[in-house]
């Protein structure tokens, strides 16, 4: 059998195989899948094994398997920062979840917009807030689809071509999206966190001994490299000024928004109990460890095309992000590209499933039925999710199409848009009455606007992040806002 | 009732104090930003900076023990 139908065949005997069992478990034990809150929550009824899995390979998806190789490859030392702004949310996470897990639980809030809309008594911001919280997960559900795009181009060995691939991945997600509620998805992503665990540490501890010899070799080639890199190349093992001043307000600013993405909060919300949620910030937090052999595996593919074994230029975009792939398919057999194609596949359409089932609900629940109607059907909701999920998912395609981005960079501009709740969420639930609903909807939209123009067209001054950016104009517009409504109110009144 | 809302007082003080310990390493980042020497072949900034997150983690392990003795800091 050819090397290609192997991978190939593998990776897709692994799909059928999950969703069917997804498919069955979800008739069998969730017969009233329609009802709004099983879609949404899954009944607050995962445990410890299930959600720590669950979250592993919801977090963890195209974004750690190929965009942390892609930029270890393409642009050396930072990766660290994407590592530790990680590992740091996971600190906050294990200070700020329990306290919101407590609130979601007394005030029954489903969503993150239902939080907004509770805090500030005011359906409109719940609405803003699931609209844009929505718009800004398009970015990573497109580095969902592209990622997809390069397993099956790498694993079919270049017999797909790029656009084929990704109109498959499309497909592939959108089928599972459809299949199934938050509860198939915890199954299935609970399976893809076994295996991707094994294969990213297998791959990133055996791919520079088996290439190599060694780590410390790695690091001789990759020194030689770094001072006569191609034109183009932006290779480096130490960090410039520009790079410390994005690495220190991407880890300062980063960590806030991390548990705020909508389908975080609806895997915190779905959580049995506190206790389950502290014990998976610790738990969790070894999948972050995990991205250290990500990083390695990034390295050998770039010192893989230094030493002319790899052909592919990986320094540059988008090749930068096929790293994993490609180091993967130079050394190991094709079963094991197999494998390791199926593992992170399967996560990434579990990812962009999950977040593609929120912003639906987000949308249906929080901005059509609060604002437009109030009185519509259970029925009319799901099928309205369903709709702007369907509306979403085809944005996201068509960005991934024309205007492909370097995958970790598409996350972190996700990232930067998402952080621009945090101020209103935090001074909302203890600093009560500090911020007005329109100056938390002012700080927020200016905040958004912000990130939008400085990625667009600024190019991230000073080095800066662009969440940063949108921080420093968010909050105080939000005060001052604030402050005038305040006082506007008082002389009224 | 008096000495359990002070123990999750002192708690939140304790992991503001290790939240901030977990960003001091930056300023160890300045000093270590070089190629070399190198630790077990790796560059020293690699190292450091893989030390760093192997550190955060291990303070959330700490956290986790301390919330655990203290009961949660929320009721």
């Amino acid at each position: 059998m050819n090397e290609e139908y192997i991978a190939i065949s593998i990776i897709f005997g692994w799909l059928a195989l999950t969703a069917g069992i997804g498919a069955i478990l979800t008739r069998k034990r969730f017969s009233k899948y329609s009802s709004v809150e099983s879609w949404f929550v899954a009944g607050r009824s995962l445990g410890l094994i299930v959600l720590w899995l669950s979250l592993g390979a919801n977090i963890y998806s195209a974004y750690t398997f190929l965009g942390l190789p892609g930029l270890a490859a393409r642009e050396g030392v930072k990766a660290w920062g994407i590592t530790l702004y990680g590992m740091i949310s996971f600190l906050i996470g294990f200070i700020i979840i329990p306290v919101i897990w407590s609130h979601a639980r007394k005030h029954r809030w489903l969503t993150i917009a239902d939080a907004f809309e509770d805090l500030y008594d005011s359906k409109l911001l719940g609405a803003f807030v699931a609209i844009t919280g929505a718009l800004w997960s398009i970015p990573y559900i497109q580095l969902q689809i592209q990622g997809i795009g390069y397993i099956i181009e790498a694993a079919t060995y270049g017999h797909i071509d790029p656009l084929s691939a990704k109109l498959l991945a499309f497909t592939l997600i959108a089928v599972f999206t459809i299949v199934g509620g938050l509860m198939s998805v915890a199954f299935i992503n609970m399976l893809q966190g076994a295996i991707m665990l094994i294969s990213i540490w297998t791959i990133g501890i055996l791919a520079p001994i088996i290439a190599f010899g060694g780590i410390d070799k790695l690091f001789n080639i990759l020194s030689n490299y770094a001072t006569s890199q191609p034109e183009g190349g932006v290779f480096r093992l130490t960090f410039t000024a520009k790079d410390l001043s994005w690495m220190i307000t991407l880890i300062a600013v980063a960590p806030l928004a991390f548990w705020l993405w909508p389908n975080r909060v609806q895997n915190i919300f779905g959580a049995r109990d506190v206790n389950t949620v502290k014990r998976n910030m610790v738990l969790v937090g070894i999948y972050q460890v995990s991205q250290i052999p990500a990083i390695l595996v990034g390295l050998t593919a770039i010192a893989l095309f230094a030493t002319g074994t790899l052909s592919i230029p990986v320094y540059k975009k988008p090749e930068s992000d096929y790293a994993f792939m490609l180091v993967t398919r130079q050394l190991f057999p094709p079963w094991i590209v197999g494998l390791v194609g199926a593992g992170a596949l399967a996560a990434s359409i579990s990812t962009a499933a999950a977040i593609l089932h929120v912003v639906g609900a987000l949308f249906s629940r929080n901005a059509y039925q609060r604002v437009f109607k109030p009185k519509a059907s259970e029925r009319e909701l799901v099928m309205l999710a369903r709709v702007f999920t369907a509306i979403i998912a085809v944005a996201s395609l068509v960005l991934a199409i024309y205007a492909p981005g370097i995958l970790i960079y598409l996350l972190l501009v996700g990232y930067a848009g998402i952080v621009q709740f945090f101020p209103a969420y935090v001074l909302g639930t203890w600093r009560k009455g500090l911020l007005t609903k329109y100056g938390a909807l002012t700080g927020m939209a200016a905040g958004m606007l912000t990130v939008a123009i400085v990625k667009t067209f600024l190019g991230r001054p000073l080095g800066f992040y662009e969440g940063f950016w949108g921080l420093l104009v968010n909050v105080p517009l939000a005060l001052l806002v604030s402050y005038i409504e305040k006082k506007l109110s008082r002389r009224q009144g | 009732m008096a000495s359990i809302a002070g123990g999750k007082k002192n708690a939140w003080k304790l992991y503001i104090i290790l939240l901030v310990l977990a960003y001091i390493p930056f300023l160890g980042l300045l000093l270590s930003n070089s190629a070399e020497p190198r630790i077990a072949g790796i560059p020293l900034v690699w190292f450091y900076s893989m030390v760093w997150v192997l550190f955060v983690f291990t303070l959330i392990v700490i956290v986790y023990f301390i919330d655990r003795k203290v009961g949660g800091i929320i009721e």
